[in-house]
C-alpha cells in the first residue's frame, strides 16, 4: 500500500499533496483528523499562501522523524537561542517570509517550527539598540512624547527631579 | 510586519531574549512595550538575574513588577554595554610645558596649574576645547626652602630618589597644595602678599591632631605622600594618599586633612582656613580600619582606596555629623573582601562610629547560591591555552649576555589572550564574574572615585584583567550606587531570602535584595594615575551621554575617556 496522503489547499487556491505523517507535525491537522476521520477532500488552509505552505511542508518533512514534543518544557527555562544548521539555512529567507512562517506555524500549531522562527527573530534583535531594532524590522516609533519621556527616565540612573 | 505580530507571538520571541536585549525591545514601539510589560514576561526575564523573586507571578501587581524591574536595571547598569564611547587623546598642555611637567587641573577642566621651578603658573580656558591662557604666575619661595630642608634634613637615604612633587589645584582655582616626601604645603594663588609669605604647612606624623580620638591599635604612618586632591565643593578637605608604609597596614593608606566644621565662611576654604586646620586629621583609613576591627586583636581589617562620598545635595555647606564613604574592605587573612559603602561619624572629640551598610559584589566575595534558583552566574575562568609558562631558556650555547627577556613573546601573547577573553566574557554575558572587580588581597592601591551626584562609582584595579598582576595597566569597573527611589512593596519582605551572610562576624553588613553588579568598562595597557567620573548635568552638550569617566595614564600621559 502506498503512503497515505492528504491534500492541502492554500489561500491562493493551490493544492499540495503531503504524506500524512508529515502533515501530522501540525497539531491542528492532527486533531482535526482525529475529530473528523480521514478525508479525501482538499483541506483549506485559509491563512497561508502557496509559497509559505510549501516552506512549512519542507520543514515538516525534514523534521518528521523528530521525537514528539512533550509539551512540559515550560519549567526547564533558560532557552538557548542555538539553532541547528539545517534550520538556520532553512530560515535564510526574507523578513516577510520569516514572519509568514511564524504566523503559519502558530496557526497550524507546529511548535518546533514556531520555536525556530522566534529564535531567528531573537537572534536578529541580539546586541542591537532600540533604533537599530526599529530599522531592522521597519518598526515605526509610535511613542508619544510623554511615553518617550517615561522610557528615558526608566533607563536613566540619574533622573532629574 | 514585526509590529503586527499577534501579542502571543511577541511573547514567544521575548522569551528568547536576554535582559539587555529585552530592555532595548521595550523601547522600540508601543506594541512591543505593552507585550514586554506583562508580569509573566518580566518574571521570566528576571530569572536570568541573580535577584530574589516572588515565587509566583501574581504576588506582585503588574505595576510593581515594572517598578521592580526598573530598579534592577538601575542597580546593575543594564543596557549600558552597547552605548559606551571611548576616546583617547593627549593631554592638552600649554606650549611651554613638556609632558614631564607636574601639573593638575581643576575638576571642571578649565583651570590648570603647573609647577615650574619655584613658581606656579595658573592657566585657564573658557571651554574644554579652547587653548590655555596664562592667568598668573605665583612665586613659591618657601617651597624652595622647604625642599632644601627636606633634602638636608632627610640625610642619606632619608629622601627617596624617586621623591617628586605631587600637586593639587582646588576646585575654586585659588589654592595649590604641594606635597613632597612627608611634607604638604598649601599656597594661595590669588597673588596676595599674604599667600606668598607663609603657606599652610603640615608634615606627616609630626603634628597630627585627630578630629576624633584614634583607637588604641592605631599605628601612625611612616610612608610618603603619593597623591593629593582637594575634596568637597568648598575645598575644605584635602585627600592624601600615602604609600611605601611599612606598618602593619602597609603599604598604602588614605587620609583626609581639614575640619569642614570650622569653615566659618559660606564660600570656599581660604588659606586662613587651611593655616588653622591643615594638621587636623578628619579621617584616616588606618584609624577607621582599626575601629572596625575592634580592640580584641581579632582579624585584621584593611581599608584601601578610601574615599568620602560627596555630601548629599542641599547640605553642602552645613556640617553633617557623619559622612558616607567607600573603600575596598579586606577582612582577615582569607580576605572576605569587596568594595563597601559605609558611614563614619565625625562628631569632634567622640570616638568614631563606623557602619558598613553595603558590600558590593566582587569576584572574591560572590558565593554562588547553594540552591539553583538563581541561575546564570558564570564564574570567570581563563581557558588555559597551550602556551607554556614563560621560561627563560638561556642555553649556554647561545650568545652570552643577550637580553632576550625584554620582550617575551610568549608572555605577550598570553596577556593579549587573557585580556580579550576577559573583555569578551564580560560583554557577552552580563552575569559573568568577569564583570566584577577582584577585590583580592593583593590589590593595595585601587583607585576609587565617585560621580558628583554620588550615583556612579568607578574603580581602577591595577593588574586586574591582565595575565600577570604586575603588568602595567589594569581594569576599570563601574558600579551603580543608586539607592532605591521606590519604596519596596510590602510583599517583598515575605519572599524567602537566603540568610547565608558571608560576613556574619559583622552583623551590621546586610545583604540587599537587589544585587548591584559592576560592569567591566575596559582593560588598559597603561597604568592609570588619576580617575574621575563626571556627570553631564548642567552642561550644554548633554543628552548623548550621562557620565564621562576620565583616566590619565602614567606614561605616556594620555587621557582616556569613556562616555556612557
Amino acid at each position: 500500500m502506498s503512503v497515505p496522503t492528504l491534500t492541502f489547499q492554500s489561500n491562493d487556491g493551490v493544492e499540495i499533496t503531503v504524506a500524512r505523517d508529515v502533515a501530522e507535525r501540525s497539531v491542528l491537522i492532527k486533531n482535526m483528523l482525529g475529530d473528523l476521520g480521514d478525508t479525501d477532500e482538499a483541506i483549506p488552509i485559509p491563512n497561508v499562501n502557496e509559497a509559505v505552505l510549501r516552506k512549512v511542508i519542507e520543514w515538516c518533512e525534514h523534521h518528521k522523524g523528530d521525537p514528539p514534543n512533550t509539551g512540559d518544557d515550560d519549567d526547564s527555562r533558560r532557552k538557548t537561542t542555538d539553532i541547528d544548521e539545517w534550520d538556520q539555512k532553512f530560515m535564510q529567507v526574507d523578513q516577510e517570509m520569516l514572519f509568514e512562517i511564524i504566523l503559519a506555524a502558530n496557526y497550524l500549531d507546529i511548535k518546533g517550527l514556531l520555536d525556530v522562527g522566534c529564535k531567528t527573530v531573537a537572534n536578529m534583535i541580539k546586541g542591537k539598540s532600540p533604533e537599530e531594532i526599529r530599522k531592522t524590522f521597519n518598526i515605526q516609533n509610535d511613542f508619544t512624547p510623554e511615553e518617550e519621556d517615561q522610557i528615558r527616565r526608566e533607563n536613566e540612573w540619574a533622573e532629574d527631579r | 510586519m514585526a509590529a503586527n505580530l499577534p501579542i502571543e507571538l511577541i511573547y514567544c520571541i521575548l522569551d528568547y531574549l536576554d535582559v539587555e536585549d529585552y530592555i532595548a525591545v521595550r523601547s522600540t514601539c508601543r506594541k512591543w512595550r505593552i507585550a514586554a510589560s506583562a508580569s509573566s514576561i518580566i518574571r521570566n526575564i528576571l530569572q536570568q538575574v541573580p535577584v530574589s523573586l516572588p515565587p509566583r507571578t501574581e504576588l506582585l501587581a503588574n505595576k510593581e513588577w515594572n517598578a521592580y524591574f526598573t530598579q534592577v536595571v538601575r542597580h546593575n547598569l543594564l543596557g549600558y554595554h552597547t552605548g559606551i564611547q571611548k576616546t583617547e587623546s593627549r593631554c592638552e598642555l600649554p606650549q611651554e610645558c613638556s609632558h614631564c611637567t607636574i601639573y593638575d587641573t581643576s575638576r571642571d577642566g578649565r583651570k590648570l596649574v603647573v609647577l615650574k621651578g619655584a613658581r606656579a603658573l595658573l592657566y585657564s580656558r573658557p571651554g574644554v576645547h579652547c587653548p590655555w591662557e596664562l592667568v598668573r604666575s605665583a612665586p613659591l619661595y618657601s617651597l624652595w626652602t622647604s625642599v632644601c630642608t627636606a633634602v638636608l634634613g632627610g640625610g642619606i637615604g632619608g629622601l627617596s630618589q624617586h621623591a617628586k612633587h605631587h600637586i593639587a589645584l582646588s576646585s575654586s582655582g585659588h589654592l595649590l597644595a604641594v606635597g613632597l616626601d612627608k611634607t604638604i604645603q598649601i599656597y594661595s594663588l590669588l597673588g596676595d602678599s599674604d599667600g606668598l609669605s607663609s603657606p599652610a604647612q603640615y608634615t606627616l606624623n609630626q603634628e597630627d591632631s585627630f578630629v576624633n580620638p584614634v583607637p588604641t591599635s592605631y599605628e601612625e604612618t611612616n610612608g610618603m605622600i603619593e597623591s593629593l586632591e582637594f575634596a568637597d565643593e568648598d575645598d575644605t578637605l584635602l585627600r592624601v594618599t600615602i604609600g611605601q608604609e611599612t606598618t602593619t597596614y602597609q603599604p598604602t593608606r588614605v587620609r583626609y586633612l581639614g575640619n569642614p566644621a570650622r569653615n566659618q565662611t559660606p564660600s570656599s576654604a581660604s588659606l586662613a582656613y587651611w593655616r588653622a586646620n591643615i594638621s587636623q586629621v578628619y579621617v584616616d583609613s588606618v584609624s577607621m580600619a582599626a575601629t572596625l576591627a575592634g580592640g580584641d586583636g581579632g582579624e585584621k581589617v584593611l581599608l584601601r582606596g578610601l574615599r568620602l562620598l560627596p555630601r548629599s545635595p542641599g547640605n553642602e555647606h552645613c556640617h553633617q555629623p557623619s559622612r558616607k564613604f567607600t573603600a575596598l574592605l579586606q577582612i582577615g587573612t582569607k580576605a572576605t573582601s569587596g568594595y563597601c559603602i559605609g558611614e563614619v561619624t565625625t562628631t569632634p572629640a567622640f570616638a568614631q562610629g563606623i557602619t558598613i551598610t553595603r558590600i558590593l559584589p566582587s569576584r572574591d566575595n560572590y558565593c554562588p547560591e547553594p540552591d539553583n534558583t538563581l541561575p546564570q552566574i558564570t564564574p570567570f575562568t581563563i581557558p588555559i591555552t597551550s602556551t607554556s609558562p614563560p621560561s627563560t631558556t638561556t642555553s649556554p650555547a647561545s650568545k652570552p649576555n643577550t637580553t632576550t627577556q625584554q620582550t617575551n613573546p610568549t608572555f605577550q601573547t598570553t596577556d593579549a589572550h587573557h585580556k580579550t577573553t576577559t573583555l569578551h566574557s564580560a560583554t557577552t554575558s552580563r552575569w559573568n564574574t568577569a564583570n566584577l572587580p577582584t577585590a583580592a588581597g593583593t590589590i593595595n592601591s585601587p583607585l576609587v572615585t565617585v560621580s558628583p551626584d554620588a550615583k556612579v562609582m568607578c574603580i581602577y584595579e591595577p593588574g586586574s584583567g591582565h595575565y600577570s598582576r604586575i603588568a602595567a595597566g589594569g581594569a576599570v569597573y563601574i558600579y551603580s550606587l543608586m539607592h532605591d527611589d521606590h519604596p519596596q512593596p510590602s510583599s517583598y519582605s515575605s519572599w524567602p531570602h537566603d540568610q547565608t551572610n558571608p560576613t556574619q562576624k559583622y552583623p551590621h553588613i546586610s545583604k540587599t535584595t537587589i544585587p548591584t553588579w559592576s560592569l567591566l568598562l575596559d582593560i588598559t595597557d597603561e597604568d592609570i594615575q588619576d580617575l574621575r567620573v563626571d556627570s553631564s548635568r548642567g552642561q550644554d552638550e548633554a543628552k548623548e551621554w550621562r557620565y564621562a569617566i576620565t583616566a590619565i595614564t602614567t606614561s605616556p600621559r594620555q587621557i582616556l575617556e569613556w562616555r556612557i
